[in-house]
C-alpha cells in the first residue's frame, strides 16, 4: 500500500476518535456532575425557577 | 435510557460501522485506479470531509439565525451553531490535512496557492475566530447575539472569497496542477465506496453535534443550579442572622 | 438615518481633529511598518518595487485596523454608545456615520502613505483615479465589516477584532492589491473584474452593516 495513503488514513482515524473520546469523557463527567447536584438539591423556597 | 439517548447511541453506532465500511471498502476491495494507483483510496475520505465542512457551516448559520430572530430566540439554537462550528472547524482542518496528504505525491509539494486550497485554508481562519470568540467568558446573551453576528458575517464571506482566489489563480496563470490527475473516472464500487464515505462521514457529524449540544446544555443547567444554590445559601445565611 | 450619520460622523472628525490619535499615533506607526518591509526585504528596491501594491494594502490594513479600533474606543469614553442607545438614536445612522468618518481619515492615511511608497519604494504612481477609486472601495469594504466586528469583539480584548476582520476582508486585500498592481503597470483594462469584486463586497457588507447594526448595539 502507498505510505501516504496509509499515513492519511492513520490521520483521519486518530482525529475521529481523539476528537469521539473527548466527547465522550466530557458528556459523562458534566452528566455525573449534573446528577450530582441535583441529588443534593433540598426543597427550596421557589425563589428561582427550577432549571 | 430515554428515546432520545438511544436514538443518539444509534446514530454513533452506524457511523461507526459505516466509517469502518468505508475504510474496508476503500482499503481492500476496491482496485486501485489506472493513472493514480493506490492514491485514489485518499478520493473516498478526502472529498466526504469537505462536504460535511460547508453542511456545518450551513447549519450553524441556519442556527444562528434562527437566535437573531426575536421569536425563535432560544439558547438551544446558540448552542446548535457552536457545536456545529466546532465539527466544521474539525471536519476542515481533516481536509486540509488530507489534502496536503494527497498533494505531496500527485503534484510534489505539500501545499500550493491553489484556489481551493486557499478557500479552505480561509474558511479554516474564518471559523477559528468564531470559535476564539465564544471562548471568551461573557454572558449567555451577549455571547450568543455576538457570535451569531460573526457566524453571519463569516458565512456571507464564504462565495466572496471562492469568487476572489477563483479568479486569483485561473485569470492569470496557467491552469494548475490540479487538472491532469484530478479527472478521475469514478465506477463501479469506487462510485458505492465514495458514496458510503458521505453517508459514514454525515452520520460522526450528526453524532458529534448532538453529544456536543447536549454536553454544553447540561453545562448551561449547571451554572444555573450552582447560581440558584449561592443565592440559596446567602438567604439562608442571612435568615440565621436574624 | 443620513442626519444622524452626518451628526456621528462630523462627531468622529471633530474628535480625531481634536486627539489627533491617527495623526500622531497612526501615521508614524504605518511608516514604521513601511520601513520594517524594506527591513524584511533586505532594503532591494526590484523586490519593493515589484511587490509595492501588496506592501501598501497591508500596511493600509494595519492602519485601518486601529483606526477601527480608535473608533470605537471613542465610544466606549464616558459610556457614550449607552447613551447613544438610550436616547433611541438611529442605530444605522451610527454604523453609517462611523463608516464614513473612518473612510475620510484613512483616505487622508492613503495619500501621505503612496507618496512615501512611490519615493521610498521607488514605484511612481500611475492612473491615480484608478487607485484612488479602488482605495476608497476597499476601505469602505474594510470599514463596513470592521465597525460590525468591533461591535462584536467590544470590551473582549483587543486581538480578537484583527483575528475576526482579517479574514473577512481577505478577498479585500486581493482585490485591491490586484487593480493597484495593473494600475501602476498601467494596463487598468484588466482591473474590471476586480474593482467589480470591490464594488460587490463593499456593497454586501453595507446591506448587512445597516441590518445588523441594531442587534450589535443590543448585545
Amino acid at each position: 500500500m502507498n505510505p501516504y495513503v496509509e499515513a492519511g488514513y492513520t490521520a483521519v482515524t486518530c482525529s475521529l476518535g481523539a476528537y469521539a473520546i473527548f466527547l465522550g469523557v466530557r458528556s459523562r463527567q458534566v452528566k455525573l456532575r449534573l446528577a450530582q447536584l441535583r441529588a443534593n438539591q433540598v426543597p427550596h423556597s421557589g425563589l428561582v425557577e427550577d432549571a | 435510557m430515554s428515546t432520545n439517548a438511544k436514538l443518539k447511541r444509534g446514530v454513533g453506532v452506524a457511523a461507526l460501522v459505516t466509517i469502518a465500511l468505508t475504510f474496508w471498502l476503500g482499503l481492500v476491495v476496491t482496485p486501485p485506479a489506472e493513472v493514480m494507483g493506490n492514491l485514489v483510496r485518499m478520493l473516498y475520505i478526502h472529498p466526504p470531509m469537505a462536504w460535511i465542512a460547508y453542511l456545518a457551516y450551513g447549519i450553524t448559520t441556519a442556527a444562528s439565525l434562527l437566535y437573531l430572530w426575536k421569536r425563535t430566540r432560544r439558547r438551544e439554537w446558540d448552542l446548535i451553531a457552536a457545536a456545529s462550528a466546532e465539527a466544521g472547524v474539525f471536519f476542515t482542518g481533516l481536509t486540509i490535512l488530507t489534502g496536503s496528504i494527497w498533494g505531496r505525491p500527485a503534484w510534489g509539494v505539500w501545499w500550493t496557492w491553489d484556489a481551493l486550497l486557499t478557500a479552505t485554508a480561509v474558511l479554516f481562519l474564518l471559523y477559528l475566530g468564531y470559535l476564539a470568540l465564544r471562548q471568551v467568558p461573557m454572558s449567555e446573551t451577549k455571547r450568543g447575539v455576538r457570535s451569531a453576528i460573526a457566524a453571519l458575517v463569516a458565512f456571507i464571506d464564504v462565495p466572496i472569497v471562492h469568487e476572489s482566489v477563483y479568479w486569483w489563480k485561473t485569470l492569470h496563470q496557467t491552469p494548475s496542477v490540479l487538472n491532469p490527475s484530478m479527472n478521475v473516472e469514478v465506477h463501479g464500487s469506487m462510485a458505492w465506496t465514495l458514496l458510503l464515505g458521505f453517508v459514514a462521514f454525515t452520520l460522526a457529524y450528526v453524532w458529534m453535534v448532538w453529544t456536543r449540544f447536549e454536553t454544553s446544555r447540561r453545562q448551561a443547567q449547571l451554572a444555573d443550579l450552582e447560581v440558584e444554590n449561592a443565592i440559596r445559601e446567602r438567604l439562608s445565611a442571612e435568615e440565621v442572622r436574624i | 438615518m443620513f442626519r444622524t450619520a452626518v451628526a456621528m460622523a462630523k462627531k468622529d472628525l471633530r474628535l480625531e481633529w481634536r486627539a489627533r490619535v491617527l495623526l500622531n499615533q497612526v501615521l508614524p506607526f504605518v511608516f514604521v511598518v513601511i520601513v520594517l518591509f524594506a527591513f524584511g526585504f533586505d532594503a532591494k528596491v526590484e523586490i519593493l518595487t515589484q511587490v509595492t501594491p501588496g506592501l501598501f494594502w497591508v500596511t493600509t490594513f494595519f492602519g485601518l485596523e486601529l483606526a477601527i479600533t480608535r473608533a470605537m474606543a471613542i465610544e466606549g469614553e464616558n459610556q457614550a454608545q449607552v447613551g447613544l442607545v438610550m436616547m433611541g438614536v438611529n442605530p444605522r445612522g451610527i454604523f453609517l456615520g462611523k463608516v464614513v468618518a473612518i473612510v475620510l481619515e484613512i483616505l487622508v492615511l492613503e495619500v501621505v502613505l503612496s507618496a512615501g511608497i512611490a519615493v521610498l519604494f521607488n514605484s511612481p504612481l500611475h492612473d491615480v483615479a484608478l487607485l484612488a477609486a479602488s482605495a476608497l472601495l476597499a476601505d469602505v469594504g474594510v470599514a463596513t465589516v470592521g465597525i460590525v466586528l468591533a461591535g462584536v469583539t467590544e470590551g473582549l480584548g483587543g486581538s480578537l477584532l484583527p483575528l475576526l476582520l482579517f479574514p473577512v476582508v481577505s478577498p479585500v486585500l486581493l482585490c485591491a492589491t490586484k487593480v493597484w498592481q495593473y494600475g501602476l503597470d498601467q494596463t487598468p483594462a484588466k482591473a474590471i473584474p476586480w474593482s467589480e469584486l470591490l464594488i460587490g463586497f463593499s456593497l454586501i457588507y453595507l446591506v448587512v452593516g445597516i441590518l445588523v447594526y441594531g442587534v450589535v448595539l443590543e448585545g
